[in-house]
């Protein structure tokens, strides 16, 4: 056996072509993801917990924001909703990541605080090119 | 190499790969990708080296001892599925791509790290349950080009300081 | 290391491709007045003074702000303004034109229900009656720039303030030269030339049977568009439906067979906001025979048995074909 190792060690046009694989993988799960924009109709915020939904929020013709408390969750947050988006302004989960994920607004975009298997979802909006609701 | 310098190595790539991914904490990921327990995967650079130098089954020992100390350091069980995902998918990968006559370390290290993080974003889904965490893999994706290009140069260097030593080669 | 030189492309691809994620041309300005949330969509920044104009506005206009000139109108002083007269001359003007459909001295009534504060009830025949009294382009008196109710009348300019500040919006813009752009003030928009790549401005309207979904997709530019319903603010006693688009006639929530009223107007948000609610209470024949006689605008009316009605000016402008619902679509020459 040798003691030098048979692998390649300078970085070559095989590894650039790995890093562009890797690269247009990202680009296709994002196009798929996000993509998927304008089902329906104005963005809507979509509330599950552990899998389940327990709320669909149409957010284009909220007049004045919606704070919600959901209940069950194993440590309690506070959502408020916008017309424009969503984000949580108060929890007691560990991490705080949901915090600190900001106001999210547009379609695919989420919140998620894995600790309380929490996921807020936007979808609708963009996708068909609707530059403001009027209801 | 005589069984107890194997063993004794191990514990030591072990220990060096709690290290790495203790290390790795430095890096904010939590502000690009806010999933607690995800991780760059720093501490490929020690499969990647063990794959080359002591076997397939060493690799995989020191991943799983890896993998469970950690977690029990961490104290948590989500960070052990995230762990073993993402280690196992990128052992898995790595030990596939280094025959590979065309690919370099960096090439290796590159796609080991996309593993690794398709393995993590795969624990977040049983974990959620809800697909919205696939919107963090392009993100991830994109980072595990920067992290493989640093594990590989990290690998590369390693490599070489080997060369000057009598390790027996095991591929 | 002579390694890295390759890496650093690397790392820069991987960097551009993070930076390219979701840029946009527009930006957005959100803020909340006037008891809603509002935005404007601007390309540069000379068009933001108009959220300083709005909100000034909200600050002389609200009912429910103590130091706003309609509260000191209200208390039975005499208020001199020249805008405050100014919005009260066209109040009155739409009032006549709409034969009292839409009428500012609504508001004891309004109150009444519950609808200025959030606790609803439903009054007396006798107490509506009595506050009907009050109710008239009459009790207004406007003298030059100074204004005053007769005794125990009030105003609300609820329903025209968001229309006259978007007009404001459109003066401020013009003055500052903004050449695109879209003022969302709650469900009244303004909006200005068209968007960067050319395409017009597209405002859904919302279905009024489902918050989620949209009856059609307006294409608009230099245009004004109102949309009211009883959809926004209601309640429900004793199995019955309360709305807070009151008939000035008979002082309860207006049935007209409609469900949601949009005015389009290329001139004035004002008389958009303002014939938004007339023609609610009007009911489509009073609707319609008003668009004949005065027009200067358009409706989308939806009726309660299933129809959206468009006037012949918005054919064209009016694209449906992506809304599935069951309404029956047609077009009013």
């Amino acid at each position: 056996m040798s003691t030098k190792s048979s692998i390649k060690r300078s970085f070559g046009f095989f590894d650039a072509l790995a890093a562009a694989f890797v690269l247009v993988l990202a680009a296709l799960v994002a196009f798929g993801f996000y993509g998927q924009g304008g089902s329906d109709g104005p963005l809507t915020a979509t509330v599950t917990l552990d899998g389940e939904t327990i709320g669909v929020y149409p957010l284009a013709t909220m007049g004045e924001e919606l704070l919600l408390t959901p209940e069950g969750l194993s440590y309690p947050l506070t959502i408020r909703l916008t017309s424009d988006g969503a984000e949580v302004i108060e929890s007691t989960c560990p991490t705080l990541d949901c915090q600190h994920t900001g106001h999210i607004h547009r379609s695919g975009e989420s919140i998620i605080c894995l600790p309380n298997k929490l996921v807020i979802r936007l979808s609708g909006g963009s996708g068909d090119g609707i530059d403001a609701v009027i209801g | 190499m005589k069984q107890t310098k194997r063993l004794a190595l191990a514990a030591l790539l072990t220990a060096l790969a709690l290290a790495l991914n203790y290390t790795e904490r430095m890096f904010p990921l939590p502000l690009l990708v806010p999933l607690p327990g995800v991780k760059l995967g720093l501490a490929n650079v020690v499969t990647l080296f063990a794959l080359c130098y002591l076997g397939r089954t060493m690799a995989f020992t020191i991943l799983a001892a890896r993998i469970f100390l950690g977690a029990l350091f961490a104290g948590n069980f989500s960070a052990l599925l995230y762990s073993a995902m993402g280690g196992f998918l990128a052992l898995i990968v790595m030990a596939l791509f280094i025959r590979s006559k065309r690919l370099s370390l960096y090439g290796v290290s590159i796609l080991g790290a996309a593993a690794h993080n398709i393995g993590q974003i795969g624990a977040a889904l049983i974990v959620l349950g809800n697909s919205a965490v696939i919107g963090y893999l392009p993100v991830l994706l994109v980072l595990s080009v920067a992290s493989g290009s640093v594990t590989g140069a990290l690998s590369a260097l390693l490599f070489r300081a080997m060369d000057a030593t009598k390790l027996q080669w095991n591929i | 290391m002579h390694k890295l030189h390759r890496l650093i492309p690397c790392l820069a691809a991987a960097l551009l491709l993070l930076c390219g994620c979701g840029s946009k041309d527009a930006s957005y300005t959100d803020f909340f007045a006037m008891d809603t949330s509002m935005r404007f969509t601007l390309y540069d920044n000379a068009g933001l003074a108009a959220k300083e104009e709005i909100l000034r506005l909200e600050a002389l206009l609200s009912r429910t702000k103590d130091d706003s000139l309609v509260s000191a109108l209200n208390r039975g002083e005499a208020v001199e303004d020249t805008e405050l007269a100014a919005l009260l001359h066209k109040s009155l003007a739409y009032t006549a034109a709409t034969d009292g459909a839409f009428d500012v001295t609504i508001a004891p009534v309004v109150s009444a229900w519950g609808f200025t504060g959030d606790s609803y009830r439903v009054p007396a025949a006798d107490e509506l009656a009595a506050l009907l009294a009050q109710v008239g382009g009459e009790q207004i008196s406007i003298h030059g720039d100074s204004v005053t109710l007769a005794e125990g009348a009030m105003i609300d300019l609820g329903g025209i303030a968001k229309g006259y500040a978007s007009d404001r919006v459109a003066e401020i813009w013009a003055e500052a030269g903004v050449e695109r752009g879209l003022a969302a003030l709650g469900g009244n928009i303004y909006c200005r030339g068209t968007k960067t790549d050319g395409s017009l401005w597209r405002v859904s309207v919302q279905d009024p049977n489902d918050p989620a979904a949209y009856v059609g997709i307006l294409s608009l530019s230099d245009a004004f568009a109102v949309t009211s319903g009883a959809y926004e603010r209601n309640f429900t006693e004793n199995g019955k439906f309360y709305h807070h688009i009151i008939d000035p006639a008979t002082g309860y929530p207006a049935d007209s067979g409609l469900t949601s009223v949009t005015v389009v107007s290329h001139n004035s948000g004002t008389l958009c906001d303002a014939l938004s609610t007339a023609c609610y209470v009007l009911g489509e024949e009073d609707a319609l025979a008003l668009w004949r006689k005065i027009g200067g605008f358009d409706l989308v009316l939806v009726t309660a048995d299933g129809r959206v009605l468009i006037t012949e000016g918005l054919e064209g402008s009016f694209d449906s074909s992506s809304a599935a619902n069951p309404y029956v679509y047609e077009i009013i020459h």
